[in-house]
């Protein structure tokens, strides 16, 4: 499971929180590249991370003017940071073409040869070159704003930029129905693959070495059992103290940590009796879709079809893998909970109080 | 007469010698810069200093991966950070020698030599 400081942000708390979304909305406004924003916002974060846990306030780190901090912490990217945030997308836009072109071609390959196949591209193009536009004009719109107008943030910048793309689809499926006719380009299929195949392999191989000259590493990986023992007792105490506040806002009794803990138990011997259950009912109902659909269509359609539900699979896998690690944590939970004789809440409440932290250096 | 140009000069050669003394990394290097009496200082400053020192060759950065929070960046001196550290002393000894006679002569006589 790929990891980036993004997930580590949650930590910040505070004041620390809120500086640290800025400072990122104004990296990520000014087109900082995704290597540039790792290595950074990363030292950045763990600053943060460090500094909050000595307990020192914000402004030791950043100093008293958030705006020139940003200057500085960016100056020496400009251009080139922005340029190469934009060959990352240009890789990205080659993806989608590839993957959808060569769907494509799967589904056309009987009709005609590959050499007489087109395709149109435009509305890659389109979206690609709109969505560059779009996020200059917008990046250009925070830097002047965000210090005046402090509702601005991470968040916002964010669903501003996926309605601007919500505009640019509708307007690809509306336009052509009120009678707007849309610009089509059409290439033929086998440059597009090869474009698209030519461009990843180039791009893929270029930042492998640039990546090896510049001794930048790759964001690091985190194992799932690390990502369930960290964040689970936070979420779950977080989650059953707002159950209960909810519930005394309706005049209901709240849920004592016993009766909590005997539910957990209940629920634990049903997800373990049933492990795996649930992921075979979902391969076995894949499974009769396919046949439903190859009773009725093409060879190649139904191969098509089996390849979609293959990577929905695929990506399903991932969540029950999260799921059996979840159940074999709260085994564990609560076998060590039957040892100490404590109920889950208060296991809780002391592995987030006896959290191991990183060492910050002694105060002078 | 503004603080920031005199602070400029000096502020490489002071990371570079806190490096020196053993790997360390961004918090614990602005810690003790501060420590010794450079407030203000922000990690803003410091760390486009770090990544020109990193550009230069004179200090190796190395990423240590934690599972309890982000890759950690440690930072070492090179050989070539050791010889433009040494380079720095000198030339630090030399000006500050010089500047000490022109603003606080001991006698008559330095002053007069200076004039």
């Amino acid at each position: 499971m790929k990891d980036s400081y993004a997930y580590y942000k949650d930590r910040l708390e505070g004041e620390y929180y809120q500086t640290f979304d800025r400072i990122e909305l104004y990296c990520v406004s000014q087109g900082m590249d995704d290597d540039s924003q790792e290595r950074l916002l990363g030292e950045l974060l763990d600053m943060f991370l460090t500094a909050q846990q000595a307990g020192r306030p914000v402004q030791r780190i950043v100093g008293g003017d958030l705006e020139a901090f940003c200057r500085q912490f960016c100056s020496g990217l400009g251009w080139k940071s922005r340029g190469i945030d934009t060959l990352n997308n240009l890789a990205s836009c080659a993806k989608w073409m590839l993957a959808f072109t060569a769907l494509e071609l799967v589904c056309n390959l009987e009709e005609a040869a590959l050499p007489d196949l087109q395709t149109d591209v435009s509305g890659y193009i389109i979206g690609w070159g709109i969505g560059l536009f779009v996020s200059l004009l917008l990046g250009m719109a925070v830097k002047g704003l965000m210090f005046r107008w402090k509702r601005i943030s991470m968040g916002v910048y964010n669903g501003l930029l996926l309605g601007a793309l919500a505009v640019l689809v509708a307007a690809v499926l509306l336009l052509p129905e009120a009678g707007v006719p849309l610009p089509v380009l059409s290439l033929p299929m086998w440059a597009v693959l090869a474009g698209c195949g030519g461009y990843l392999v180039v791009y893929y191989a270029v930042r492998s070495w640039w990546r090896k000259a510049h001794n930048i590493q790759p964001p690091q990986k985190i194992k799932l059992i690390d990502l369930v023992t960290e964040e689970l007792p936070k979420d779950l105490l977080t989650q059953y103290e707002q159950k209960n506040q909810r519930r005394l806002r309706r005049g209901k009794p709240p849920i004592t940590p016993e009766e909590y803990t005997e539910k957990m138990r209940r629920r634990n011997r049903i997800d373990r009796r049933f492990r795996g259950v649930w992921w075979w009912l979902l391969v076995a109902g894949y499974a009769c879709l396919v046949v439903w659909v190859a009773m009725d269509s093409a060879l190649a359609d139904t191969l098509v079809f089996a390849a979609i539900l293959c990577a929905i699979a695929f990506v399903n896998r991932k969540f029950f893998r999260y799921i059996d690690q979840v159940t074999d944590w709260w085994t564990e939970v609560l076998a060590v909970c039957d040892r100490n004789g404590v109920t889950a809440i208060e296991y809780f409440q002391g592995s987030r109080l006896h959290v191991v932290e990183r060492d910050a250096p002694e105060e002078s | 007469m503004d603080e920031t140009q005199l602070l400029k000069g000096i502020l490489e050669g002071c990371v570079l010698s806190v490096i020196a003394r053993g790997e360390t990394y961004g918090y614990a290097l602005l810690a003790e810069l501060e420590g010794c009496g450079f407030d203000g200082l922000v990690e803003g400053t410091l760390y486009p200093l770090l990544t020109r020192l990193d550009k230069r060759g004179y200090v190796a950065r190395r990423q240590v991966k934690s599972p309890r929070g982000p890759a950690r960046n440690y930072y070492s001196i090179t050989e070539e950070g050791q010889q433009a550290l040494s380079g720095f002393l000198t030339n630090y000894r030399q000006v500050t020698a010089a500047a000490d006679r022109v603003l606080f002569p001991q006698n008559e006589a330095e002053r007069r030599q200076c004039v």
